[in-house]
């Protein structure tokens, strides 16, 4: 009986992935079950990702949501997480806790050694330094879900590297951050999908919501209930007495672009946030994917009832409160309000007044949407053809825009104009000073 | 102390920053005129750093040209400050924050060098090209990098020949940030319109020995930057053999120009491999052109699972009736992947006549092709479908009129009542007859009790066949009307074997709590012990039903009773003893018990014991733990066993949460939100006696009696309230108190405040910890919590250290407060 290799082997550490593959002529994954397999010879060039092979993936950042991402976890959409999937490899661990990067790296071997076999796979190492990570030549792509004011920093540094990025939201913590973030997806044609999971999961119920909007089954949308404002982080310019740094932590990894603060506790992954950084881009990605204003932004901002307020250039208008009538929405949720009904949205419900609405089915003829019913299959599909995600890094960019620009207006309690088109205030030179913030060095976008 | 006017100044900048400081993120204040000059006396004369970094982050909003010399001597020294310095004047529009910038270049070393290095870069500051040319062969690889990327972000024609200079001696780490330095100048000229000078940079670059990724950017940078002659690369890279080329190609063929790009694009497919097959195809779709669907549609069929993928995903999107066979033949798959893709295209093709291709597929295809036909018709809320489905359901062959019937279930609505009620009494075969009464109760069910029943049940009393009528009566059973109620009593009395099966098949489905007594008398008087059966299942159904103790006034246990009665048979009893497992009474244990001696229905007993016990555990502890324990002891079965165990673990694990409070509130601030309000004090922390104190309502939700639902009992937003009570211990002793709230949660444990969590979130019980020492006799707690929107809730509990259980506690509400 011929010998078969499969991708999973250890290659050589002298080789490329892509390389070992060649030279082996490797017919990967059929016994592994991967859902479609094709041969890698027949494409005999190695640049593309046969289906026939697995996506060789890096998690950076390995606390509750990038081990959620990994090994699946009570809240996540992925049972078994990365992990579990028969197309992906999981090749490295990424944390500066030692604890939680050993951790992980111990799971991903068990696991592996329980479905392949001790010793017939490439083992999942782990990483302090993500640079170590992103120099390995055979990782396809990387999954990064560290603390918010590191996303956008890893994610340029990890496209200008060649590899393909899930990130977490917030897509970014500043504007400027943002675009830079576009301009290197796109300097590099890198794949990328931002971490909000809302348009592909939770049984397409955004995805249908936003559909009907965009029919007009509530009439002319008026006004939309983000549920949640602005976001933004700010540097901190106060601080206590320095504790010892725990030996198991690398805590100027872990500041990395924030200043650099005396070690105090908190490795939180949101101990900068301002507002709503930390759930805001889920809510207004569905507001601008309702709207129909992926590829642009408000262009007046206020603050309303103590809460950030948007209107859009064709007239609707943002509230980043819930509906006051509405008993759903809390939960990652978006009302739409139309001149002839209303629509509200979140992970377990999709109601609307009046109720019919909801029971309307999108027909044939209708608007249709980018359908996707798996985040991490979307991602992993369009990592092998090249296609653009559902989340891709310009809608990424303009909904965490949307909510950064809250953070701008939280900031400065005052009405504000905005530019989509040129990306800044109008008039305002002391707003558009908020739109960036600087980094500590090396650390750049 | 004798203070001068500048000291005196000096000393109020630095109280006002020093407050601003700890009131944390700071919301700003309109600039005054002098504002900026106090500022520039702070940074000159204060060596403080918290001052120092205050009054750089307010220059960073409001700092002009006047700002620059004070702020720019912070920018070489200590690095969280040079790091504000340097916030300042990356931002600051005038000019001279450039330049003094590049001034401090020379003076700084390392990584300050570095930050300010990539200041300019962020300025885009053409002026300091000069510099950053020469710091690029700096021995600093870290200065090397960061001028690499700063001439990057600067570009244009001066900053590209540094570069390009730079690249040939150019060594890792370096040579990274070098490439892409030029990668970024080049786009820049692309995006500047200027194509030409980006095309030499992009070209020699994709050209090269670099690695893949960074040839995949040139090749892709070559082909936006060639126009008109960027659609000709992206083709011939698609069927070439370098793979870099080609990656870029498919990734730009979705958003190439060009009328004809599409055609030209999908030429393509027949001649590539497989892989670039699947990636091409996802790129036609990707354009939403529909001009590609007919070179697609071959490749539904092919053999290549990812192939065809992609071309049954891109089909529903792109092609029209033409490809619903192909996409029927799909959804047929034993491949799931490929199933699915059928499926989910089918439901949004939309060019041509797609209704009559699905149709015509119903009259002649395979039996599961006709499946996914109706399948189809039914997602895609065809109704000009129905006139020829409800020919169709009335002629040809039964499985195509079986499949008519299953679409017009999906589809039909009242209006087709009557035509449904002649097929189901028309109906030739016991299938087609199923069909056709399913169809007419889907309509039922969708009506929401709106429908006009007369056609069925004239159709159920008239003169059709009794097979015809009872299936109507059966459609029937879910509606609760007077007429139907008089047809199935009527039907349970005829003397027609068949109508009088379908009568007491109609009366065991019914929802109408008022044949209760037809089922009871059934249950006792029948003959037949099948419909014996029937109806005691019917009775426990109706009688567990929550609307029927709205409708009757009676409780299920009441009714429970009086079945179990009659109910002489063991598989009778059991089906009873399912519905009392679902009572949540603690007198339904009374009923129960004693069947627990029976042993043919112990197992059934023993299960609804476990059931009600668990129910009742919060307000019946020591009930729910007696006959958990009398289960253990009877039962036999290991899982039964297993489950016992874990309600009783259950029921400790929730033991011992404090239920006996005193509340106060709710409290509110004018513009104030939640988070505000949590560090405000008010009556309860201040003035404890003046506050409106009153018993906490506990028990409000049975399958919670832990829970303190402040919403139930204050509702509304962006508020606080207090909770007090007192906690006896014997002896002095650590405790941890396990806290679970909705929202943000503050603690005093006497007098002294012991935790803090200021946040909006939902209740898990025992997120929260706070490691505390209870003293011996009494300890008073006080409670804040906040209340953002929506759930209010909190609940708390004692433990041990370690976890475990901590016994001999008891609270009272009257000895809780500060």
């Amino acid at each position: 009986m011929p010998s078969r290799t499969h991708f999973i082997m250890k290659a050589p550490a002298h080789l490329s992935r892509r390389q070992f593959l060649r030279r082996s002529g490797a017919v990967a994954g059929a016994a592994l079950a991967a859902p479609l397999f094709i041969p890698v010879s027949a494409l005999g060039r190695g640049a593309l990702i046969a289906p026939s092979e697995r996506v060789a993936m890096g998690f950076i950042g390995v606390g509750g949501q990038g081990s959620g991402h990994l090994l699946g976890g009570a809240w996540t959409y992925l049972a078994g997480g990365y992990t579990a999937r028969k197309d992906v490899q999981v090749l490295a661990v990424c944390d500066t806790w030692r604890p939680r990067r050993e951790q992980a790296k111990l799971r991903v071997n068990q696991h592996y050694t329980e479905t392949y076999g001790a010793g017939k796979y490439q083992p999942c190492e782990a990483y302090v330094d993500f640079r170590d990570v992103l120099a390995r030549p055979d990782i396809d792509a990387v999954l990064i879900a560290t603390p918010a004011h590191w996303h956008a920093t890893m994610a340029v540094m990890a496209v200008e590297a060649g590899k393909d990025v899930y990130c977490e939201k917030p897509s970014a913590v500043t504007v400027r951050e943002s675009q830079a973030m576009l301009d290197a997806v796109r300097r590099y044609g890198r794949v990328y999908q931002a971490g909000t999971q809302q348009r592909s999961e939770y049984e397409g119920r955004f995805r249908i919501a936003c559909e009907l909007v965009r029919n007009g089954r509530i009439g002319k949308l008026k006004s939309i209930y983000a549920y949640r404002e602005g976001g933004a982080i700010a540097w901190p310019t106060h601080f206590g007495p320095a504790q010892p740094i725990p030996p198991d932590l690398d805590w100027d990894l872990y500041l990395g672009p924030a200043p650099a603060l005396p070690y105090d506790g908190n490795t939180g992954a949101h101990r900068f946030d301002i507002g709503e950084l930390n759930w805001g881009q889920h809510h207004y990605d569905i507001v601008q994917w309702g709207a129909g204003t992926d590829a642009t932004g408000p262009a007046e901002l206020w603050i309303e009832e103590g809460k950030t307020a948007y209107r859009y250039p064709n007239g609707v208008e943002v509230y980043g409160r819930p509906h006051p009538d509405e008993k759903v929405g809390m939960d990652g949720g978006v009302s739409f309000v139309g001149t002839e009904g209303r629509i509200t949205v979140d992970r377990g419900n999709l109601v609307s007044t009046p109720a019919d609405i909801v029971r309307e089915p999108i027909k044939p003829d209708d608007l249709h949407l980018y359908h996707a019913d798996s985040h991490s299959g979307n991602f992993l599909e369009c990592v092998r053809t090249r296609k653009k995600t559902i989340c891709d890094a310009d809608i990424a960019q303009h909904s965490a825009t949307a909510l950064l620009l809250g953070g701008v207006v939280k900031q400065l309690q005052r009405p504000l104009k905005w530019n989509p088109e040129r990306m800044e205030f109008i008039g305002d030179d002391e707003a558009n000073r908020l739109l960036s913030l600087s980094q500590r060095p090396p650390w750049r976008v | 102390m004798k203070f001068s006017f500048s000291m005196k100044h000096s000393f109020g900048l630095v109280l006002a920053f020093g407050l601003a400081v700890l009131a944390g993120p700071v919301f700003l204040r309109a600039a005054d005129a002098s504002e900026e000059a106090q500022l520039i006396q702070t940074l000159q004369t204060s060596s403080n750093p918290q001052v120092v970094g205050a009054a750089l982050d307010r220059l960073q909003r409001i700092g002009t040209a006047r700002s620059v010399p004070a702020v720019a001597r912070w920018l070489t020294g200590e690095s969280q400050l040079a790091q504000s310095a340097r916030q300042v004047l990356e931002t600051m529009p005038a000019p001279e924050a450039g330049r003094a910038l590049i001034d401090a270049l020379w003076k700084a070393k390392g990584l300050a060098k570095v930050g300010i290095i990539t200041s300019l870069g962020v300025r885009r500051e053409a002026k300091a090209i000069p510099a950053l040319w020469d710091l690029l062969r700096d021995t600093d690889a870290e200065v090397a990098r960061a001028a690499a990327t700063a001439l990057g972000k600067i570009g244009g024609a001066v900053a590209l020949p540094a570069l390009l200079d730079s690249l040939p001696a150019a060594k890792e780490p370096v040579r990274g940030a070098v490439v892409d330095g030029l990668l970024a100048c080049a786009k820049r000229f692309v995006e500047e319109g200027n194509g030409a000078a980006a095309r030499p940079v992009f070209e020699m670059l994709a050209g090269s020995k670099e690695k893949d990724f960074v040839r995949t950017a040139a090749f892709r940078g070559l082909i936006l930057a060639a126009g008109a002659d960027g659609t000709g690369l992206a083709l011939a890279a698609i069927q070439g053999n370098d793979g870099p080329a080609q990656v870029a190609a498919l990734q730009l063929a979705r958003e190439l120009p060009g009328d004809d790009t599409t055609m030209k694009l999908a030429a393509l497919l027949p001649n590539v491999p497989v892989p670039v097959q699947a990636s091409l195809i996802g790129a036609l779709d990707q354009r939403g052109d529909p001009a590609a669907a007919g070179a697609i549609l071959p490749f539904a069929g092919s053999t290549e699972p990812a192939v065809r993928f992609a071309a049954v995903t891109a089909l529903g999107n792109l092609a029209g009736a033409e490809a619903a066979g192909a996409l029927l033949e799909a959804a047929t798959s034993r491949e799931a992947v490929i199933q699915k893709a059928g499926r989910e295209a089918l439901l949004v093709l939309r060019r041509g006549d797609v209704t009559q291709a699905l149709l015509a597929q119903l009259a002649s295809a395979k039996p599961a092709i006709q499946a996914e036909a109706v399948r189809a018709l039914g997602g895609r809320a065809d109704a000009a479908a129905v006139p020829r489905l409800l020919e169709l359901a009335g002629s040809g062959d039964d499985a195509s009129q079986r499949a008519c019937l299953r679409a017009l279930a999906v589809l039909a609505d009242a209006r087709q009542v009557g035509a449904l009620t002649r097929l189901v009494l028309a109906a030739k075969s016991e299938g087609a007859r199923a069909e056709a009464a399913d169809a007419l109760a889907s309509i039922s069910q969708r009506s929401a009790g709106q429908l006009d029943v007369a056609p069925i049940v004239e159709g159920a009393r008239g003169s059709g066949s009794a097979e015809g009528r009872a299936a109507l009566l059966q459609v029937c059973s879910g509606l609760v009307e007077p007429r139907i109620r008089t047809a199935i009593r009527a039907a349970v009395k005829d003397a027609n074997p068949v109508m009088r099966e379908g009568g007491v098949r109609a009366l065991c489905d019914s929802r109408d709590p008022e044949v209760l007594p037809d089922l009871l008398a059934l249950a006792r008087d029948a003959a037949e012990v099948n419909f014996r059966a029937l109806a005691v299942r019917g009775y426990v159904r109706l009688a567990t039903d929550e609307q029927t103790a709205h409708a009757t006034g009676k409780s299920p246990l009441a009714l429970l009773q009086q079945i179990l009665a009659v109910a002489d048979r063991p598989e009778e009893k059991r089906v009873v003893l399912a519905g009392l497992g679902t009572v949540v009474d603690p007198a339904a244990l009374d009923i129960v018990s004693p069947l627990l001696d029976q042993p043919v229905v112990q197992a059934e007993a023993a299960l609804a014991a476990t059931q009600i016990a668990k129910a009742v555990s919060g307000a019946n502890r020591d009930l729910a733990e007696t006959t958990l324990k009398r289960v253990l002891a009877v039962t036999t079965d290991a899982g039964q066993k297993a489950a016992v165990e874990a309600a009783l673990k259950q029921i400790e694990a929730l033991a011992d949460y404090v239920t006996a409070w005193q509340v106060a509130g709710p409290y509110r601030e004018n513009g104030k939100d939640y988070a505000a309000l949590f560090d405000i004090a008010f009556a309860p922390e201040t003035a404890p006696a003046s506050a409106n104190w009153r018993l906490m309502p506990v028990g409000t939700d049975p399958a919670r009696p832990w829970l303190l639902d402040l919403l139930k009992l204050y509702g509304g937003e962006q508020c606080v309230a207090y909770l007090r009570t007192g906690v006896y211990s014997e002896t002095e002793q650590p405790a941890v108190l396990e806290l679970g709230s909705d929202d943000g949660v503050k603690v005093w444990l006497n007098g002294q405040q012991v935790y803090a969590n200021n946040i909006a979130r939902p209740l898990t019980p025992g997120s929260d910890k706070a490691r505390v020492t209870l003293r011996p006799g009494w300890n008073s707690i006080l409670l804040k919590l906040t209340q953002n929107n929506l759930g209010w809730e909190c609940c708390a509990r004692f433990v041990r250290p370690d976890g475990s259980r901590l016994t001999g506690l008891r609270a009272d509400a009257s000895r809780g407060g500060l």
